[in-house]
């Protein structure tokens, strides 16, 4: 790299920009050459004094003035113009521009730039030919060994053909009568109105593959089995306590965490999933959902997982969920669900918890409270915060007693 | 590994951690239309939004203007706030939506070449340096540089430039600063 380029890098490594090697060239670069480490000092310098800008500036008092104003203007106010802040509140509001302050001193974008300028120090260093030699074989030789190995082992964990047994009428494989019962990678199982059939996937289990399904074989892979399931429905029984597997409907991923599960997709309400034994995870925008045993979920495309409902639930309480979910049922539908809520439908409240006001928050804590009384170190104030600690002791409490 | 994932399934979004009790407790009440709570509300997060707006117009009227724009519009909009929303974070945008519309609509967002003239009154202070950038080189530094926006949030407001263009202008005017403070 040489020091042009080196000097625009810079500026994308204090951004956090580069990858990996990109960045390992500039700092190495810097270290060993003069001229750009005396740029990076004025970088670095730079950042320090822009760390140094006031958090802060004072307003003038009159932007609450204006603000106090327009909203007296406003008809139908329920402000006072006269009620002064009590000494109290000005207290509370006083720290909370503080803790503001503190905040923004802590987070903002410039303190993070600043301290990733300090990263790099100046280390005395001959420069010639011989060490530039020297470095990247002695960076390049590992590396390639170390690739060739994990080629190697990568390749030796593909895992198809699978196993597929007709146990009633006869499936097909890439839309061809299957004689040979092999399922490779990229192909297609499907049965009629009159088929089923049974898959063995290698290190997980079987998959019982039902009547009218369209699966896609789409990674035979140790660690990464994956189905998309088109139509139909499958029913897996894990042999393995920590399943690599998982199956694709709807836009959802389904991993399978061991246990028995059923799932029937094609319906134009969803695909449906329910959970017979041990649980499974449903990754879904940066998070994950998980299902418990004896608890079903729909999976609408577009939507977020539906909330678990348990298989004892009523026709009414899955109405009432299905509206909350999918039908922007809102508060009233809260209010339904609560009410029609028994014993074993605690753990669905409990997941209501994170999606609700906090109003309504404080409602369910006290409905499940009143059934499964929170367990040790568990406050109500901690379950209103959504303090993800909390949640889950109290949902392990619940869920054995269920 | 069960019981880190079990945990995840009653907790969905990000939750707004970014809210303190009280902040959240005074955005509940000015949802139900106590307009004292608001007010409250404004006072705390007032220098925050107004420090972001007066160095992106770097007008003391037209901050002033602007940031009672904005905490109004956040008054009307209130009930729509999604709980899970940091409320700073939430009003911040609105103010920057606004002072955008302002320096857009007074024609001040255009391309300039920096001149070492330009920071001559500067002397050796760098808010000042900042303040008498080009309005246009300002705001992507104040926003990429001080509020830590993404080239991509950023092109939103200028969707005429590329992205390239936009890390050109930031890189002159980072080293348009760095003279600055090393003259």
């Amino acid at each position: 790299m040489i020091c042009e380029e080196v000097k625009i890098n810079l500026h994308d490594y204090v951004d956090e920009l580069l990858d990996e090697l990109t960045k390992r060239d500039v700092e190495y670069h810097i270290r060993n050459c003069d001229l750009c480490f005396k740029e990076y000092q004025k970088m670095l310098a730079f950042f320090e004094r822009l760390r140094l800008l006031p958090v802060v500036i004072n307003p003038p008092k009159e932007i609450i003035e204006g603000v106090k104003s327009e909203l007296m203007n406003i008809r139908g106010a329920s402000f006072v113009p006269d009620v002064n802040v009590t000494p109290r509140n000005a207290r509370k509001i006083a720290k909370e521009k503080e803790k503001q302050e503190k905040k923004l001193n802590k987070e903002r974008a410039v303190v993070r730039k600043s301290l990733v300028t300090k990263r790099i120090y100046k280390k005395p260093y001959s420069k010639g030919p011989s060490v530039e030699l020297k470095r990247i074989l002695y960076t390049a030789i590992p590396l390639a060994l170390i690739a060739f190995g994990y080629f190697v082992y990568d390749f030796q964990k593909y895992n198809y053909p699978w196993q597929v047994v007709s146990i009633a009428g006869n499936h097909t494989v890439n839309g061809r009568a299957d004689k040979s019962d092999k399922w490779d990678q990229g192909e297609t199982l499907s049965t009629d109105d009159q088929s089923k059939a049974i898959v063995t996937i290698p290190k997980v289990g079987t998959m019982e593959v039902g009547t009218n399904s369209l699966l896609v074989l789409d990674r035979a892979k140790d660690g990464a089995n994956q189905v998309y399931i088109k139509k139909g429905s499958v029913s897996i029984s894990n042999t393995e306590d920590m399943p690599d597997y998982s199956l694709i409907v709807d836009g959802f991923e389904i991993i399978d965490r061991g246990g028995k599960f059923e799932l029937a997709a094609g319906s134009s309400l969803g695909a449906i999933l329910k959970v017979n034994f041990a649980f499974v995870e449903i990754p879904y925008n940066g998070n994950s959902f998980m299902i418990d045993e004896n608890h079903t979920c729909v999976l609408r495309k577009g939507k977020r997982p539906g909330t678990p409902i348990h298989v004892k639930a009523s026709d009414s309480l899955r109405a009432a969920v299905e509206l909350f979910d999918f039908g922007n049922g809102g508060e009233a539908s809260v209010e339904r669900i609560i009410s029609l809520a028994k014993e074993e439908d605690m753990l669905t409240l409990l997941s209501l918890i994170p999606h609700v006001q906090q109003l309504q928050r404080q409602i369910l804590f006290q409905e499940i409270s009143n059934r499964f009384p929170p367990p040790e170190n568990v406050t109500r104030a901690g379950i209103i915060r959504l303090e993800s600690e909390m949640l889950y002791r109290w949902w392990e409490e619940i869920e054995w007693q269920l | 590994m069960k019981m880190e994932l079990r945990l995840q399934l009653l907790i969905e979004g990000r939750l707004a951690e970014e809210n303190t009790t009280y902040i959240n407790y005074l955005i509940e009440i000015s949802k139900s239309g106590r307009q004292r709570g608001y007010l409250d509300l404004c006072e705390i997060i007032t220098p925050n939004i107004f420090t972001v707006v007066y160095r992106l117009v770097d007008n003391l009227e037209m901050a002033k203007k602007l940031t009672v724009k904005a905490l109004m519009q956040g008054w009307m909009e209130i009930k729509t706030l999604s709980s899970n929303k940091p409320f700073v974070e939430w009003i911040k945008n609105i103010a920057i939506t606004h002072s955008m519309e302002k320096l857009i609509e007074k024609n001040l967002i255009v391309p300039m070449v920096l001149e070492q003239n330009d920071i001559n009154s500067a002397g050796n202070d760098l808010e000042s340096a900042i303040k008498n950038l080009p309005a246009m080189n300002r705001v992507i530094f104040v926003l990429h540089d001080l509020e830590g926006y993404s080239y991509q949030e950023i092109n939103r407001f200028f969707p005429e430039l590329i992205y390239d263009e936009l890390k050109t202008n930031l890189i002159q005017t980072r080293q348009h600063l760095i003279g600055s403070i090393t003259r």
